[in-house]
């Protein structure tokens, strides 16, 4: 055992220099090739998968604000139709309200005139009769010719008047 | 003419208050220092944008990550043996082919060796030394039980060894022990031998027919050393994912 350890130079103290070089040589990759590489990848595929998920977020986003754009539209155009039925409607009611108080005013103007053209008349017809009473009186002192006492008279004509009015 | 002197030992090149300094531990040292130099200097500032050698770096890293995921089974979990695996693949790998460098085995000194004249090579492939392999297989069979301990528990780590369940359970799990120290010994022959045989080959090649015919053996040991790194860092790989997994 002893000879063969020999023949292939087996030497404690080598085993453990490059026991010691191995180790040396893992600590110094470890720290300054591995280490940092391992973080950068895991940075890079973090930063990927961010940028990945932010794009999504944001094509999320894009649309939901076109579908809000085109529902904001939407209603926008059925209110704006619904203001302008709304207006048609209220303008209609309006021409309807204005014709009638225009006809309702129109009756009142006319009832007016009647009313007043009645007073007239009245008033006319009064006067008529206010005049008639001296003319038939005259007519009357005139025809008869004998001259009967005043009381007598304006009993005659009182009698004459009121056949005048039942004859209207 | 003289046949060239094949040693399987490392030869000693000096000795500094009687340890020895053999070419193979010296190889090992410009591995070590090569690598560190350029750990240090080219990966020095890691950018989101990575520049020419990063991207290189990273393609190795992500490579290995997706190897080892498809064996270990997650993300995390490669992450974290990583450093072990790659480490040694990049340090078999680097010495296996610093060894076939031009220079490396030919450049040396004449020593007098019981009154014969021997050829020392200043530089040799760091894994044609059976204690560079040895120690390699040592500290990845150990590091692969304690990262088997930490992820399961000591307890039940020792049970795949030690259990008292049943007469087969008990001689399965002696096996199993006794198949750890297995490893320790085909991880370092392997490799060592590999490797040796390797340079054998060459300096054979070279021997017989020093124009061109060395060629094609060169480009098949730098194949043999890549597969070789390869092979070692996959069964660590292997190794750890056995460990990390409770035993049923």
């Amino acid at each position: 055992m002893s000879e063969l350890i020999h023949n292939f130079g087996i030497d404690w103290r080598l085993l453990v220099t490059q026991a010691i070089n191995f180790f040396i040589l893992l600590f110094i990759l470890k720290k300054f090739a591995y280490k940092p590489i391992l973080e950068m990848l895991r940075k890079r595929r973090d930063g990927i998968e961010a940028g990945i998920r932010m794009k999504k977020e944001a094509e999320e986003r894009l649309r939901h604000i076109a579908q809000e754009r085109e529902k904001t539209l939407e209603e926008t155009r059925k209110e704006s139709l619904a203001i302008l039925a709304k207006t048609e409607t209220a303008a209609k009611d309006l021409r309807a309200e204005m014709l009638a108080d225009a006809a309702q005013k129109a009756e009142g103007v006319l009832n007016e005139a009647k009313k007043i053209i009645g007073e007239e008349k009245n008033k006319m017809r009064d006067e008529f009769f206010k005049d008639a009473a001296g003319l038939v009186r005259l007519g009357i002192e005139k025809t008869l010719n004998r001259m009967t006492p005043e009381e007598r008279d304006a009993k005659l004509i009182q009698e004459a008047l009121v056949e005048l009015k039942t004859i209207r | 003419m003289k046949t060239p002197h094949i040693q399987i030992a490392a030869e000693k090149v000096f000795d500094i208050f009687g340890f020895p300094i053999t070419n193979t531990l010296l190889m090992s040292w410009i591995v070590l220092l090569l690598l560190s130099v350029a750990a240090f200097f080219l990966f020095k500032k890691f950018k989101p944008v990575p520049a020419f050698l990063q991207n290189i770096w990273e393609v190795m890293v992500e490579g290995f990550l997706n190897t080892m995921e498809s064996i270990l089974g997650s993300r995390s979990k490669s992450e974290k043996y990583l450093p072990l695996v790659a480490t040694i693949f990049i340090f078999v790998l680097i010495s296996n082919w610093l060894g076939i460098f031009p220079g490396v085995g030919s450049v040396g000194f004449y020593e007098e060796v019981h009154g014969e004249r021997l050829f020392v090579p200043l530089f040799r492939s760091a894994a044609s030394d059976l204690n560079f392999t040895l120690a390699l297989a040592v500290i990845t069979v150990v590091l692969v039980n304690i990262y088997g301990a930490r992820a399961i528990g000591l307890g039940h780590h020792l049970s795949k060894f030690f259990t008292f369940k049943n007469p087969i359970a008990f001689g399965v799990g002696i096996l199993e022990f006794i198949s750890e120290f297995a490893k320790m010994i085909s991880f370092s022959f392997r490799l060592f031998g590999n490797v040796f045989a390797g340079e054998v080959l060459l300096v054979i090649a070279a021997f017989l027919a020093p124009l061109l015919a060395p060629l094609p053996f060169l480009a098949l040991e730098i194949f043999v050393g890549f597969i070789q790194a390869l092979v070692f860092a996959m069964l660590s790989m292997v190794f750890i994912s056995i460990m990390v997994v409770e035993h049923h």
